[in-house]
């Protein structure tokens, strides 16, 4: 038990050093090319102005959505912000998004010949770092309605919200990957793991309590990417509800069993390229 | 070390008209059709031995070298290399092995090549010792010295070749795969990478496997040639085995001092090359003699010469054969 902590430890490391090393070279890379670099800030915060000016005319038209007041759905669009850039930065442009191309190209045989787990290399591996820039936009956001609204934070509730994004961010990944690796059995499937990102970012804008019937079962178990919004932004104003962080806890177990199932059946049907 | 046992690979394309209607058919009706890129191939090679895999485009020995390097998965058959089954993918077996496509590249492009050293120095854990002391080597063996702190994409096409063998060999891999390692280079640079592979599996020991069309490369590069065609497996053995096999004849290569017909020459022997004042002529060893003879009697020669064929004519006949 103690050796395999150990080995767990190492491992560990052994990807952290990996990871850092891939932060280092991105740099490298991106700023060597530094007109697409500024090109690629501002489409990032075309995006952003665009969110924060829907929620502006909703609210010109309404009081508050489903209980939540203007600034509350500001401090959520906030964190909206932060998690959608999370999913594009961590796991989708050079991952998940470039999966189906780099499959259909025969890229990937030496990726799965290198002796690191390919869920880690082809989903994970390659961070894309203009999205840590384009994320302070929304902290901005978070801070600015947080002191409209006379607030100030409890630092525990902080680090229990940042806990709840990291399960979503976690789920979201996982079911990211789940469809990433049917692109290994349907060649030139290149909008299939843009599916799951894109439904992401369509329905953790709003706040959780607005989804009723099927909706709110999907969204709470099959899709749970609320998880990346109004929970922890919720958690972050009010307070951890443990109902919330039980049912984090179980989802992150079941999708983390049925990504590593799943992931490992569809690899095997990858039939490289021609030479 | 490494043994198949009736190894088979299929894959299932889809057959399409041509033309935009083609494809609007095919996405509501379309017919399979399986190719046997590789079928009940079966061979066992030792440690340290130089093996090379030919056979004309299509033939299924890149298939082969994938499925032994664990990227394809075998569609029947067994397939044990170093006791491990290579498709499992245990990092155990990944660090015994490398793989090196001539056509594809593994370094990082806009960085230089020493930076991938080191992201891969991380990857198979190489002690920093270890890793030092290889890559001084290898540097040496291959002249590399400063080409390594140049970005990869202002490298030649030989110099990022010799840079990705470094990488290859940086954890000490015990199987060395290349698919087509010279491909795309000049004569001078083909020879360079040829002499390293035998000075590289002569200092270490390491098992080279290698894939290529130049016959000079199998020719002196392996001790051991395995030839597919049709994805089955044609021929295993030596060299001098397969000549012996598959070339019962010699070449005569004839100048005439007079314009001749190739009719006649017809009646002698087998006419490769012609033009009328020079013929390539393909002749069963043991009418060398008669053919010579008749040659000097009925042309008026300038000169003659009896040569052992080239390797390339006799693995054309051999294809022709099956």
């Amino acid at each position: 038990m103690r050796l395999s902590a150990i080995n767990f430890v190492k491992t560990l490391k052994k990807y952290l050093r990996i990871y850092r090393i891939n932060i280092k070279y991105a740099l490298m890379v991106d700023t060597a090319y530094r007109f697409s670099f500024f090109l690629e800030l501002f489409v990032e915060f075309g995006y952003q102005a665009v969110l924060i000016l829907f929620m502006q005319v909703i609210f010109s038209n309404i009081g508050a959505i489903a209980g939540w007041s203007y600034y509350e759905i500001l401090f959520l669009t906030g964190l909206n912000i932060l998690s959608s850039n999370i999913i594009v930065g961590l796991f989708g442009v050079y991952n998940l998004w470039a999966l189906p191309e780099r499959i259909k190209n025969g890229e990937i045989d030496f990726v799965l010949l290198k002796p690191v787990n390919s869920l880690f290399s082809l989903a994970l591996s390659q961070p894309y770092l203009t999205s840590f820039i384009s994320s302070f936009t929304g902290i901005i956001l978070m801070v600015y309605s947080v002191n409209q609204m006379h607030l100030t934070l409890n630092f525990i509730n902080i680090l229990s919200g940042m806990l709840m994004l990291g399960i979503g961010a976690i789920i979201v990944f996982c079911i990211m990957c789940i469809f990433g690796s049917l692109s290994f059995v349907f060649l030139n499937a290149s909008q299939l793991p843009r599916l799951p990102s894109s439904m992401a970012f369509q329905f953790k804008i709003y706040p959780h309590q607005i989804y009723q019937g099927i909706w709110k079962f999907v969204l709470y178990f099959i899709l749970p990417v609320i998880f990346m919004g109004s929970i922890p932004a919720e958690t972050m104003l009010k307070g951890m509800k443990f109902e919330y962080l039980l049912l984090g806890i179980v989802l992150i177990i079941v999708f983390i069993f049925l990504t590593f199932k799943i992931w490992n059946k569809m690899i095997k049907y990858y039939a490289s390229a021609s030479s | 070390m490494i043994k198949v046992t009736e190894l088979s690979k299929y894959f299932t394309t889809y057959k399409k008209e041509p033309g935009l209607a083609g494809s609007f058919k095919a996405l509501f009706k379309r017919k399979t059709r399986i190719i046997k890129a590789v079928e009940k191939i079966s061979f066992a090679i030792n440690q340290g031995e130089l093996v090379g895999f030919i056979g004309p485009n299509g033939a299924g020995k890149t298939t082969t070298l994938k499925v032994l390097s664990g990227l394809l998965h075998p569609t029947s058959g067994n397939v044990n290399v170093l006791g491990f089954n290579p498709f499992d993918r245990k990092p155990e077996y990944l660090k015994q092995i490398s793989l090196v496509m001539g056509q594809k590249n593994q370094l990082w492009w806009d960085l230089p090549a020493i930076d991938t050293f080191i992201l891969h120095k991380e990857l198979y854990e190489i002690p920093i010792k270890q890793y030092k002391q290889t890559l001084k080597e290898l540097i040496d063996l291959l002249d590399l010295k400063n080409i390594i702190y140049q970005q990869v994409r202002k490298m030649s096409l030989g110099q990022r070749m010799k840079c990705e063998l470094v990488l290859a060999l940086l954890h000490s891999p015990k199987i060395l795969f290349l698919d087509e390692p010279t491909i795309g280079l000049d004569v001078v640079m083909q020879k360079r990478i040829r002499v390293f592979l035998k000075e590289y599996n002569k200092k270490y020991g390491a098992t080279v496997i290698l894939t290529s069309h130049y016959m000079d490369d199998v020719k002196e590069i392996c001790q051991r040639i395995l030839m597919i065609h049709h994805g089955s497996l044609q021929f295993d053995g030596r060299i001098a085995e397969m000549i012996k096999k598959y070339a019962d004849y010699k070449i005569i290569i004839v100048n005439f001092n007079k314009p001749v017909y190739r009719d006649d020459l017809k009646k002698i022997a087998k006419v490769i090359e012609f033009s009328p004042l020079r013929a390539t002529l393909f002749i069963k060893r043991n009418k060398i003699t008669y053919a010579a003879n008749s040659i000097l009697k009925n042309f008026d020669v300038d000169d003659l010469d009896i040569n052992e064929p080239r390797l390339e004519d006799i693995t054309r006949e051999a294809f022709e054969q099956s």
